[in-house]
């Protein structure tokens, strides 16, 4: 049995008064791409987000790679670990927003090599070489020199993926990252995914593209309200969803 | 006026304008880092560090510049027992970027505060501390909003330099009007502002090319 990777235990997470997550229980085992689809507001990225402290739970305990990065009770921190381990065990996490959010002030290049200069003081050769290495991995050497502004939205993406794996992150999660894209740009991000995903990268993707979710997933979680209602195999939960919610908003996405 | 009378007077009045460049360019320069501290202390999650930039940026915005002056050179040395004040130019100095921090803390806060919230979020994703991603993310990406703003107020620091005469500095202000008292003719007064004029559209220039640079990635 491989590592479990991302546990979560009984998260809940309020913005005020809302509800926004709901006794999360959860695992991801080590090479596993789990999907988590499900409609507008139902928490898919403020749980995405609870994993490396972009969010901080309400209740519960959030642990990744064998280490406690969040526990609350009754809303009290119980975390006994330094900010300095919490942000050493997130940046082990890479993201990747649906807007990208590549830095515009810097090149294609500055963009990768700037994460592990600046945080894991990174030689700067050390780090072109390894960017380098990415760009081809994502087909973009040719763009190096390049700023955001210049290249397609696909592009964007593209680059967004490279540099989160520029900090060598142990799971990769992914907020809609296709979602902003042109139709006939989804491709190839999609592809790029796909690749990372072979090699074994343990991936949390929420997403509207079923096909990829049915093709690459081995696991698809359905979210409503707050809760996890459902969760099966992606042919299972295609084909053949249990819950009545499950089955209508597959109806509208499909 | 005869010409030859604004000849005789353009080298003082070019000396003026120098001092009053000086000044101006030396005041915003310590304007600007106080106000980077100010705004990152308006931005602080630290209550005490925020009331404190608050006050700051209330005080100096609320009273007026030739008061700030006065206090400065007159009433600060009375703190010492003996008096001890400091000479014109310093004093000048110090007033002049004290209060040029108060606008321009509120000016660099509203910059930092227009880069989009994702940024943040993408620094600390990568494992940037809040520091790191102020340092080499946020800060770097107002520039280019600020130059505008920035070279507005330093075009007002310019032309408020001229108060700084009340204390007897001899900028281009204080010049003129000494001139105008000496020879009984106020005519004086247009060279003067001509080289105000000339001084403010320089700047301008230098502002919007300074834009331009910083707008290569947008
Ligand atoms: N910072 C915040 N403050 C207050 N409410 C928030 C905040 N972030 C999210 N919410 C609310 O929490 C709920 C869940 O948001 P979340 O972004 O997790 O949904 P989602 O499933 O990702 O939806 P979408 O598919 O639209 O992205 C929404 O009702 C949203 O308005
Ligand atoms: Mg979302």
């Amino acid at each position: 049995m491989s590592n479990v990777m991302i546990k979560l235990e009984k998260v809940c997470k309020s913005f005020g008064s809302l509800e926004v997550l709901r006794n999360i229980d959860l695992e991801v085992r080590q090479g596993e791409v789990l999907s988590i689809i499900g409609p507008s507001g139902s928490g898919k990225s403020t749980l995405l987000r609870s994993l490396n402290h972009l969010e901080r739970i309400t209740s519960g305990r959030v642990t990744i790679d064998g280490e406690l990065i969040d526990e609350k009770v009754d809303g009290k921190d119980q975390l006994k670990v330094s900010h300095k381990k919490v942000a050493q065990i997130c940046s082990e996490l890479g993201m990747v927003f649906q807007r990208f959010n590549l830095f515009p002030h810097m090149t294609v290049l500055e963009n990768i090599i700037e994460a592990p200069m600046t945080v894991k003081k990174v030689s700067k050769a050390e780090a072109v070489a390894f960017a380098i290495e990415l760009l081809k991995k994502v087909g973009l050497e040719d763009k190096k020199n390049e700023y955001p502004s210049r290249l397609s939205g696909g592009q964007q993406q593209r680059v967004a993926i490279a540099r989160a794996l520029a900090m060598k992150p142990k799971i990769m999660l992914f907020d809609e990252p296709t979602s902003a894209l042109d139709p006939e740009l989804v491709g190839e991000v999609l592809q790029v995914m796909k690749d990372l995903a072979k090699e074994g990268m343990t991936m949390v993707v929420v997403t509207h593209e079923m096909g990829f979710a049915k093709e690459v997933c081995n696991r698809v979680i359905f979210m409503d309200k707050g809760e996890i209602l459902e969760e099966s195999s992606p042919e299972e939960i295609f084909s053949n969803p249990k819950h009545e919610r499950t089955k209508s908003f597959l109806q509208k996405v499909l | 006026m005869k010409f030859d009378q604004i000849m005789n007077a353009m080298p003082a009045l070019l000396r003026g304008s120098v001092v009053t460049i000086e000044l101006t360019i030396i005041s915003i320069f310590f304007g600007l880092i106080l106000g980077l501290f100010l705004a990152l202390g308006r931005l602080s999650k630290n209550k005490i560090i925020d009331g404190f930039c608050w006050f700051y940026i209330w005080l100096f915005r609320g009273t007026p510049l030739m008061m700030q002056i006065f206090f400065i050179y007159f009433a600060f040395p009375l703190f010492f027992d003996p008096p001890r004040g400091l000479p014109d130019f310093p004093s000048a100095l110090i007033a002049l970027s004290l209060n040029s921090a108060a606008y321009l803390a509120e000016i660099i806060r509203a910059a930092i505060q227009s880069i989009d919230k994702g940024q943040m979020e993408a620094a600390k994703a990568l494992g940037m501390s809040y520091g790191q991603a102020m340092r080499r993310v946020i800060v770097p990406q107002s520039y280019r909003r600020l130059i505008p703003p920035v070279g507005n107020e330093f075009i007002m620091l310019l032309k408020d330099s001229s108060l700084v005469a009340v204390i007897g500095m001899t900028e281009l202000m204080r010049i003129t009007s000494q001139i105008s008292n000496r020879t009984g003719n106020a005519m004086i007064y247009i060279p003067a502002a001509a080289l105000y004029l000339a001084m403010t559209t320089v700047f301008t220039i230098v502002f919007e090319r300074l834009e331009k640079k910083y707008s290569v990635y947008e």
